[in-house]
């Protein structure tokens, strides 16, 4: 899409200027990463076809992997428990979410 | 499509529902309950801070409070408010039936959720809350200096919030792009959606930067080994303000957006200079992408020139969005409506808040304030007496559309009297006690700093605040004022009902052409 | 550097530009809101680009006249006088200063609470050469307007100039460091030069 062209553009601008000023690698990496991803974006998004199927009204599964993926992360402080519970209700809702199609 | 939210929705709707305005509510609900919690976060602050001496806190607790406060009201209440109102208004305002990919943004919806209540399980942990503030800095952040669970949970609290506030970027920008009813072409959509636009774009990315960096940082506290050696802290920093930045002006674009929509309405007549907005808001969000390090001038190595010029380069987008609002009110009919007097409000506030973000943009100038009580009421100014201002003009504005009543007219007056009040109250001191050399995250000041009458004026104004909240929400519970289906005179496709056929778009702003 | 004249000089350009814009929009907004309320039917053109184009680009030369002045700023603080400075090493721990001068006499807190003294002469360069021994701290110093992160494993060397003797003040840390960071502070006695050369030989 010709406006994520244009940001990635700014982007890429504002990194070529660092290099009148001697920069770190770092700040030219960050500004300059994130004008390439922007283009990258750009490309998937024009080759991307939008699914035209409509999401369900109701997605039980969608709630139930965020919890999952919650769990998942504080298991690392609460415990092998809640990591196991995480794990299961992650599965759980990616399965559900096949079904929801 | 309808008109309200659909009422006595059962709750399972609630959990698990995929319709934008129910996920949009929810966030907004979610994010307007941690600013309150954010707030009496801040009362307690302002209480321990009006006298020298430890009042009413420990040292300990105090340092709690300051890193609570701060990371609730960014990760947790103003970012996700703004993506909340992009989540209800962006589809009705482009004409889409729904979001695109809506079962993501409900997703991000419980991540916020989820990551609130796991950032403030710290509370419940032996030695509190993190106490790292709400930038998480290392090495202090790291295993030897904030050793236990709460540090980790902040972590992960934030990582959540961050990740579910991804997403539903993700989604209003592919509604944005890929779901604009035929005519509408970008130049033709609302300065609102241009404005969630720019900020979705900052979302995708930054945010990441920010989740690399907390996990990274994770992994140094359990390991070791990320950010030691003599660089370490550093590379942190570049690499947190690399979001840190960004994410300010996440805080503040889909509230000059809503600003915009209520000038234009209430002067009648078109944004003055739509195309001028539109690129100025494109610029301005590219530069803020390449600022961050102004966070940092006072670091030595930093290259502090690159930095200054373009922070300081900011004037020109800026100067062009003020010019944009001040040519519609200079031919308008003005109507001076509650969310007309805020978005005003907003205008003059936040152009405080923007002089002063100027004045650090110079890093001989920085050099004195960063840190100080001066860089804490700029930031204040922009999101508190700005953005929040902005927010509240969109409260007023779009809650006809929500709720089909309007929210009374004379209550609001006196909330906006009270906010103003208080925020210039509470802030404007704080400048002067910057400039004096009272730093930052301090729980305590010693007497003879002299520092006491300016804090004490400071935390009236906190309360203040408070009590402007109350009238708001008493004003919320109680204003019943039936309000038809378009009582401001609006000039987008929210306001406009249709069943079997859509309107033809002609131009930018469409309602106001239809005949 | 005299960080003081440098921060003074471009307060004077910075605070005058900022009154006057806030003053003038304030200005329009009161009276284009008393008039707006007044009008019947609301008028004007949608776009005017050559006042946008002109309009933007006075805010480039306002731009470049605030980058400018910043530049040399920046310049001036960094700038180095000739002869040898008197270098005074720091190091900032969790809470406490540490001044040591050369000569090898060390000053810190004392176990009463009474914070450490950093005793400096006045109108000559001091060069400190400052660094910490757990987290970041700030080196800051608000009578002459200029602070510098103390980052561990770096050694950040700025030079500063104190004014005239007699003068006393304070300086505190401005990074958050933790637990007591707000009780990080130390204090600032400037002598003259030939005082100080005594208080020097003494200790």
């Amino acid at each position: 899409m010709k406006v994520l062209l244009f940001w990635a553009g700014l982007l890429a601008l504002w990194t070529v200027i660092q290099l009148v000023f001697a920069p770190h690698a770092i700040t030219v990496i960050l500004l300059g990463g994130a004008a390439v991803a922007v283009a990258l974006t750009a490309f998937v998004a024009r080759l991307a076809r939008p699914g035209r199927r409509d999401a369900p009204d109701l997605s039980p599964s969608t709630p139930l992997i965020a919890l999952g993926v919650a769990a998942l992360l504080s298991g690392s402080e609460l415990g092998p428990w809640c990591l196991a519970l995480g794990a299961l209700m992650t599965a759980a809702g990616l399965a559900g979410l096949l079904g929801e199609r | 499509m309808t008109r309200v939210m659909p009422a006595g929705a059962p709750l399972l709707e609630t959990f698990a529902g995929t319709d934008h305005k129910r996920i949009g509510l929810g966030v907004g609900a979610v994010a307007f309950g941690f600013f309150l919690a954010g707030g009496v976060l801040a009362l307690l602050m302002r209480a321990e801070l009006a006298e020298p001496g430890l009042q009413v806190v420990s040292l300990s607790t105090y340092n709690a409070l300051f890193t609570m406060h701060g990371s609730t009201m960014i990760y947790l209440f103003v970012t996700p408010v703004a993506l909340a109102m992009g989540l209800y208004l962006v589809p009705l305002q482009v004409g889409a039936p729904n979001l695109a990919g809506p079962r993501f943004a409900l997703a991000g919806m419980w991540l916020l959720v989820l990551g609130g209540i796991t950032m403030w399980s710290g509370f419940l942990v032996q030695g509190g809350a993190a106490q790292a503030t709400w930038s998480g800095f290392d090495p202090l952040s790291n295993a030897i200096n904030s050793p236990g669970k709460a540090m980790d949970s902040w972590i992960w609290g934030v990582v959540l919030a961050t990740l579910g506030e991804l997403l539903m970027a993700a989604c209003i920008l592919a509604t944005l792009l890929g779901r604009r009813i035929s005519g509408m072409t970008l130049l033709r959509m609302p300065i609102f959606c241009w404005a969630q636009l720019v900020t979705c774009l900052m979302t995708l990315f930054a945010f990441p930067v920010l989740i690399g960096a907390l996990v990274a940082l994770w992994i140094d506290r359990q390991w070791g080994g990320v950010f030691t050696g003599p660089s370490g802290p550093v590379t942190y920093q570049h690499l947190f303000w690399f979001y840190g930045h960004p994410v300010v002006y996440v805080m503040f674009f889909p509230f000059l957006g809503a600003v915009a929509e209520v000038i234009a309405v209430f002067c009648g007549r078109r944004i003055f200079g739509y195309r001028g907005m539109v690129l100025s808001l494109l610029v301005f969000a590219s530069l803020s992408m390449s600022v961050w390090a102004h966070h940092m001038f006072t670091i030595p190595g930093v290259t502090t020139k690159y930095f200054a010029l373009t922070s300081t380069l900011l004037v020109i987008p800026a100067g062009t969005e003020y010019l944009a609002l001040l040519g519609t009110l200079y031919g308008g009919r003005i109507r001076l409506t509650v969310p007309m007097l805020f978005a005003l409000a907003f205008l003059l506030q936040f152009l405080v808040g923007g002089l002063t973000g100027i004045w650090v943009a110079s890093p001989a100038l920085d050099n004195q304030a960063n840190n100080s009580y001066f860089v804490v009421a700029h930031f204040h100014y922009t999101l508190l007496a700005g953005s929040v201002f902005g927010f509240f003009a969109g409260v007023y504005y779009w809650w006809p559309r929500v709720t089909g009543h309007l929210l009374g007219e004379r209550l609001g007056r006196v909330h906006l009297v009270l906010f103003v009040l208080g925020t210039n109250l509470a802030f404007a001191p704080q400048f002067a006690l910057g400039e004096e050399g009272m730093p930052r995250r301090i729980a305590d000041y010693p007497a003879s700093a002299g520092w006491e009458t300016l804090n004490s004026l400071s935390t009236l104004g906190a309360y203040l605040i408070a009590l402007s909240v109350l009238v708001f929400l008493v004003n919320a519970l109680v204003s019943r004022r039936w309000a038809g289906d378009d009582p401001w005179g609006g000039h987008t496709l929210e306001w406009l009902a249709w069943d079997a056929s859509p309107p033809a778009i002609r131009s930018h702003t469409p309602l106001l052409d239809a005949a | 550097m005299n960080t003081r004249e440098v921060y003074d000089g471009l307060a004077a350009l910075y605070v005058p530009i900022a009154v006057a814009v806030f003053g003038l929009v304030t200005l329009a907004v009161i009276v284009f809101a008393w008039r707006g309320r007044r009008r019947d039917a609301p008028r004007g053109p949608d776009e005017n680009n050559r006042f946008e184009l002109v309009y933007a680009g006075l805010l480039a030369v306002v731009v470049a006249v605030l980058l400018g002045f910043t530049y040399r700023a920046i310049d001036r603080e960094n700038a180095r006088a000739a002869g040898p400075p008197l270098v005074i090493r720091v190091t900032a721990a969790k809470w406490d200063w540490r001044f040591e001068y050369p000569g090898g006499h060390v000053e810190t807190g004392s176990p009463n609470g009474a914070p450490a003294l950093l005793t400096v002469p006045a109108a000559r360069q001091v060069e400190f050469q400052a660094t910490s021994v757990d987290v970041i701290h700030g080196f800051w110093v608000p009578a002459l307007k200029f602070q510098r992160q103390i980052i561990p494993g770096q050694t950040a060397t700025f030079r500063l100039v104190f004014p005239r003797p007699g003068f006393t003040s304070s300086g505190t840390c401005s990074f958050f460091c933790g637990l007591e960071h707000a009780r990080m502070r130390f204090a600032i006695r400037v002598l003259s030069q030939s005082d100080y050369d005594a208080w020097a030989r003494s200790s």
